[in-house]
């Protein structure tokens, strides 16, 4: 799959794990219908990333009119939303995978200490999660953003752990259940523990 | 050697109670003199630093593994002096520097396991040398010795030597896009601190742990089929996850980043165990979240594992 290709998934499952979080709250409360078209298009994979980021703004507008009892959502507050998934989508979709040991590979080459890769890949996790909790408007695009990331099995077990971690943590801030799937392992789930 | 510790470890009991404040020593560490002047200062700093972190131990493993009177800096700079001595460069080479200094008898014969490459490893961050060279001589029934340029050399009669060797990778920021004046920050000193322990536990065990040497990771782990795993519990990589989270525990000077890239670290040591530890858990421990919220997951049932799978870490001489 070409890189273009590869963010443009990504951006799709941000963006539509956004909209899916408008649909429910515009579905619960009042139906919006622009919404629910909106995530057509996204999962249909009609959309370019540019269109994807338009599609998670308007979703981000349904929220901030549907939500009774909520204040809503000023423009600025909007925009953050809608640029924070769309680094959340970069960003996931540029960490670091599980390679396997190629035929004439070494398997005693050096892997001792943090590799690259996983030092990257924890920065990059690390930062966003910084940024949610500085600013807590992310926190319901984030929660969806992490448990991609939790669920991936490709993406390197300890920052998958680390994901997880604040995918259960973030759920929780905003009301949700304790998130239990049972395809990531007690292995991630335990390394997960004190992240 | 042997006899020189043998002696210093009666010396240790005449005066204990006495002199012992005296006898904790600090590690020293003598540099090639291709080890660039900046990267001495840069681990020289380190370890003044290691001497005024308060070290955290919530639930005494690291106490415990590594046979610590108490824990404190004091006492850790004193269990890695003990390991780590020497540090060369990158381009070390150990087919030219190395001599025979004689042939030996072996106080364990256990075959090690260990394969000795003698081609160059692509970037090294830090590896234990000494252990390595003292594994190969114990497979030819040979005692080697090594010479560093600028200091004398050095019988490896033991993995006790404390002979490493260090990469330039290890003085660059820990992610690309941090900044390289971060590189001399608290968070970069636990890390190296880290990998200096972590190194220095390859100083030690006998038989078929001699040096702690790593295992085949399995086919479902991230590292599968490589040498990055550890089949004992008390191995380089617990030791390594005990010290970043104990010096973790207390860095002041760390931001939120950075101490979640440093735990992220420890995970990475924890998922290289291949038997089951007993686990250092938090006060933000995820658990006390499931059960804030009426749950019990499975991987929160977990057991004390606590001394098993452990291997003997009393270093090995040739006799």
């Amino acid at each position: 799959m070409s890189d273009l290709l590869k963010k443009l998934a990504l951006a799709l499952v941000i963006s539509s794990a956004a909209l899916m979080m408008g649909v429910m709250v515009a579905t619960k409360e009042k139906k919006q219908p622009t919404v629910s078209l909106s995530v057509d298009a996204a999962v249909s994979g009609n959309l370019i990333p540019e269109q994807a980021a338009k599609a998670v703004s308007s979703a981000i507008q349904a929220v901030a009119v549907a939500e009774p009892g909520k204040q809503a959502l000023t423009a600025t507050e909007q925009a953050q939303i809608s640029d924070f998934a769309t680094w959340a989508g970069r960003v996931l979709n540029s960490l670091p995978q599980v390679t396997k040991l190629s035929e004439n590979e070494d398997p005693h080459e050096n892997v001792e200490g943090h590799s690259e890769a996983l030092r990257e890949g924890a920065a990059d996790v690390a930062e966003l999660y910084d940024y949610v909790a500085k600013n807590p408007v992310t926190t319901s695009v984030a929660v969806n953003a992490f448990k991609n990331c939790a669920l991936d099995n490709l993406i390197l077990d300890p920052i998958r752990a680390y994901c997880y971690s604040k995918a259960v943590r973030l759920g929780l801030e905003l009301g949700q259940e304790f998130w239990d799937p049972s395809d990531i392992s007690d292995q991630i789930k335990n390394l997960s523990r004190d992240l | 050697m042997l006899q020189i510790v043998r002696r210093s470890k009666i010396s240790l009991g005449l005066f204990v109670g006495l002199l012992a404040p005296v006898l904790v020593s600090a590690t020293t560490l003598n540099y090639s003199d291709k080890v660039t002047p900046k990267q001495q200062q840069i681990l020289n700093n380190d370890l003044e630093k290691l001497r005024t972190l308060i070290p955290v131990d919530a639930d005494g493993e690291l106490k415990r593994l590594l046979k610590l009177n108490a824990v404190s800096s004091q006492d850790m700079d004193q269990w890695l002096s003990q390991r780590v001595r020497y540090i060369v460069e990158e381009g070390y080479s150990a087919n030219k520097s190395l001599f025979t200094a004689g042939s030996r008898r072996l106080a364990q014969p256990q075959q090690a396991r260990l394969r000795v490459e003698d081609k160059k490893a692509p970037r090294v961050m830090m590896s234990n040398l000494g252990g390595t060279i003292y594994i190969a001589g114990k497979r030819k029934g040979l005692v080697y010795g090594a010479l560093i340029s600028g200091l004398k050399s050095i019988v490896i009669d033991s993995p006790r030597i404390g002979l490493l060797q260090v990469g330039e990778e290890f003085f660059r920021p820990i992610a690309q896009n941090w900044s390289e004046d971060k590189v001399t920050n608290e968070a970069h000193s636990i890390w190296r601190l880290t990998t200096l322990f972590h190194e220095a536990r390859h100083s030690d065990g006998n038989g078929d742990n001699t040096a702690f040497v790593h295992s085949v990771c399995p086919p479902d782990h991230n590292l599968a089929g490589r040498y990055g795993c550890d089949s004992t519990a008390n191995g380089a990589y617990r030791i390594g996850s005990l010290v970043m989270r104990s010096l973790t525990a207390n860095c002041v000077n760390c931001t939120k980043s950075e101490r979640d890239v440093l735990a992220m670290m420890a995970a990475d040591h924890m998922n290289r165990i291949l038997v089951p530890v007993k686990t250092t858990h938090s006060g933000n421990d995820l658990c006390r979240l499931a059960e804030t919220s009426g749950k019990k997951p499975r991987f929160c049932e977990r057991q004390n594992f606590a001394g098993e799978n452990e291997a003997d870490d009393t270093p090995e001489y040739a006799q």
